[in-house]
């Protein structure tokens, strides 16, 4: 078989295109949908614990809005952290995959699923390190009242294990 | 069917204008499962399904929960005369793993959790940046051009190589072959979008006439031809079902709970817990259930050894062996069952060689070759031949007999263990 990809010999003249860039505007009419839907609630402000009730790297089961969530101190710095050191942080202790039970691994400050073994890093925002949930562990986000060590919990930033409304 | 690793999970595509959602209740919305399954033995009641209240794992009785990450809100014609026709229209698009597929059971991975969120859409990054035209770099800029452009460039170039460096060229004769093409020829959605490879191999040993091409898991452009085959089955022989019903599962040089998650986390973890235990009286009456082994052979301290291990710290040997010693390890497994666990081996024989009787391969001289220069049944002892492949391949030798202990030793009753093997990547190139 011959070389059937591109003539043998170049061509004569050479003509170089140089592709000009423009910009394609796509002009996509969409019929008007339903406006956004409103808030049918609004989080609650609880008070979930005190801060001289917890002792470093143990989780306490406390309930916030329906839903079971987690209190630790973890002892380093976390996201969403409060306290004097930054490092009281609160999530749904429901894993995000299949709903399965968490456990608290004190040396890595995450929590980790008991049926399929996925694991969330609880100091950097409940973020996925291995296993098979998409979406990080739902945290509650909280507010510490200096003056008397109480800590509130104002919401959480994602929708939690098997609901469709946090709410 | 999800469009990532091999495993192959189904998924259930529904689509639904904006602001027709519906509700949480049975009734109220599209979501509906149907199924009577003869071979796990499992049934969907709900013909359609609750999602008021969902509790965990319920995704096995037919109402999983719909993440986040499975919905995207896109835009699509409405379709009024035909597929692809009409108005655009504002939608939202759900891939929801399907509790009827018996590959996933409504479980997902990781990967495929997300297959909802990456289908296009104007309004998520990835659809917003999507190429529509090929792009060369000019100056260091990346600029978009027309496809005829792209194609007689790509074309320049390769007939420049095969002028300057392929076998015609009288200079380089047959030493010249510059030209290594490494195709892709297959990889998400349950073992191949594409294994077509006629086209491909045209152009590759016609067109630019080298002979360096392969496939993306072999040095060479061909089928796999494992050992197996002289044996009589191919390689591809069992189903995710047989893996249920195994007493002893083998990952050698595999790492499933990264590389074919549900496979592991759905199908092996079941068995290993013992919850397929009703299953295998089913399909097996008569014969004992045993309490299942996982032996993973892998030199690294994997996901899936530290998963197995948790899940069933007593009943998980890992075997660390020297990279590329594996065949020693597996011959050494071979001649301690061989040693120590005649019948075992006597049966599986059996059966190969009945099975050759009605045009099963099976190679009698292969076999006895494998005796005496693979396992030396006649060269070496017992003992030096453990010692010595515990020298090269660096797992202790109690490892070594256990591993055969857990394989070859029959079941109470004398039935052999049903074993399932899965070789991967770690050792294919063994």
């Amino acid at each position: 078989m011959g070389y059937l990809l591109a003539p043998r010999a170049p061509p004569e003249t050479v003509t170089r295109t140089v592709p000009v860039t423009t910009t394609v505007t796509q002009t996509v009419t969409v019929t008007p949908t339903a406006p956004p839907p409103q808030p049918v609630a609004k989080y609650p402000r609880a008070k979930l614990a005190n801060i001289s009730e917890l002792q470093p790297k143990r989780p306490v089961t406390k309930q916030y809005a329906g839903v079971n969530v987690w209190v630790v101190k973890l002892g380093e710095r976390a996201v969403g952290g409060v306290g004097p050191d930054g490092d009281v942080v609160a999530f749904a202790n429901l894993c995000t995959h299949m709903g399965g039970p968490l456990v608290y691994d004190p040396q890595t400050n995450c929590a980790i699923c008991q049926i399929h073994y996925t694991q969330f890093d609880l100091a950097r925002g409940g973020k996925v390190v291995t296993g098979h949930a998409t979406e990080f562990l739902p945290q509650v986000v909280l507010e510490f009242d200096e003056r008397t060590g109480d800590i509130y919990a104002v919401g959480i930033n994602q929708l939690v294990y098997g609901k469709f409304s946090n709410l | 069917m999800c469009q990532f690793c091999n495993v192959g999970c189904g998924y259930d595509v529904y689509v639904w204008p904006a602001g027709e959602e519906g509700g949480l209740k049975p009734g109220e919305h599209g979501v509906v499962y149907r199924l009577r399954d003869q071979v796990y033995g499992g049934e969907l009641t709900p013909q359609s399904t609750d999602f008021t209240k969902l509790a965990p794992l319920t995704h096995a009785q037919g109402i999983p929960w719909i993440s986040e990450a499975m919905v995207v809100r896109t835009i699509r014609r409405d379709w009024r005369r035909g597929r692809g026709t009409g108005e655009w229209r504002e939608v939202y698009v759900a891939q929801i793993p399907s509790p009827e597929c018996p590959i996933n059971l409504g479980d997902h991975s990781i990967r495929g959790g997300t297959n909802g969120e990456r289908n296009w859409s104007p309004w998520n990054e990835a659809g917003a940046r999507r190429l529509k035209q090929p792009m060369v770099r000019f100056g260091g800029r990346l600029e978009a051009v027309p496809w005829d452009y792209a194609i007689d460039l790509v074309a320049r170039v390769v007939k420049g190589v095969i002028d300057r460096w392929g076998v015609d060229n009288p200079k380089w004769g047959r030493k010249g072959h510059a030209v290594f093409a490494h195709r892709m020829d297959h990889g998400g959605g349950g073992g191949g979008a594409m294994i077509e490879n006629t086209a491909a191999g045209l152009f590759f040993f016609y067109g630019v006439r080298t002979a360096f091409a392969r496939i993306h898991n072999r040095a060479f452009f061909g089928p796999e031809d494992p050992a197996i085959g002289d044996a009589g089955p191919g390689a591809m022989n069992n189903s995710l079902h047989d893996l249920r019903l195994a007493d002893v599962i083998i990952y050698w040089g595999a790492n499933p709970f990264t590389a074919g998650t549900v496979m592991f986390i759905e199908h092996a973890l079941a068995n290993l817990r013992g919850q397929t235990a009703e299953e295998k009286r089913r399909w097996f009456a008569g014969e004992p259930v045993v309490d299942t082994y996982m032996i993973i052979v892998d030199p690294r301290e994997t996901e899936t050894v530290e998963a197995a291990k948790a899940a069933a710290p007593d009943r998980v040997l890992h075997l660390a062996p020297e990279p590329g010693t594996d065949i020693v390890l597996a011959n050494a497994i071979a001649r301690v069952i061989y040693e120590r666990y005649r019948d075992t081996v006597e049966k599986i024989l059996a059966v190969y060689r009945q099975a050759a009787q009605r045009g099963f391969k099976w190679d009698e001289n292969a076999w006895r070759l494998h005796l005496e220069e693979a396992l030396e049944i006649n060269k070496k002892t017992l003992d030096q031949y453990l010692a010595e492949a515990e020298r090269i391949t660096g797992v202790p030798r109690r490892d070594i007999e256990k591993a055969a202990e857990i394989i070859g030793a029959p079941k109470p009753g004398g039935a052999p263990k049903r074993v399932w093997l899965m070789y991967e990547k770690g050792v294919i190139w063994n």
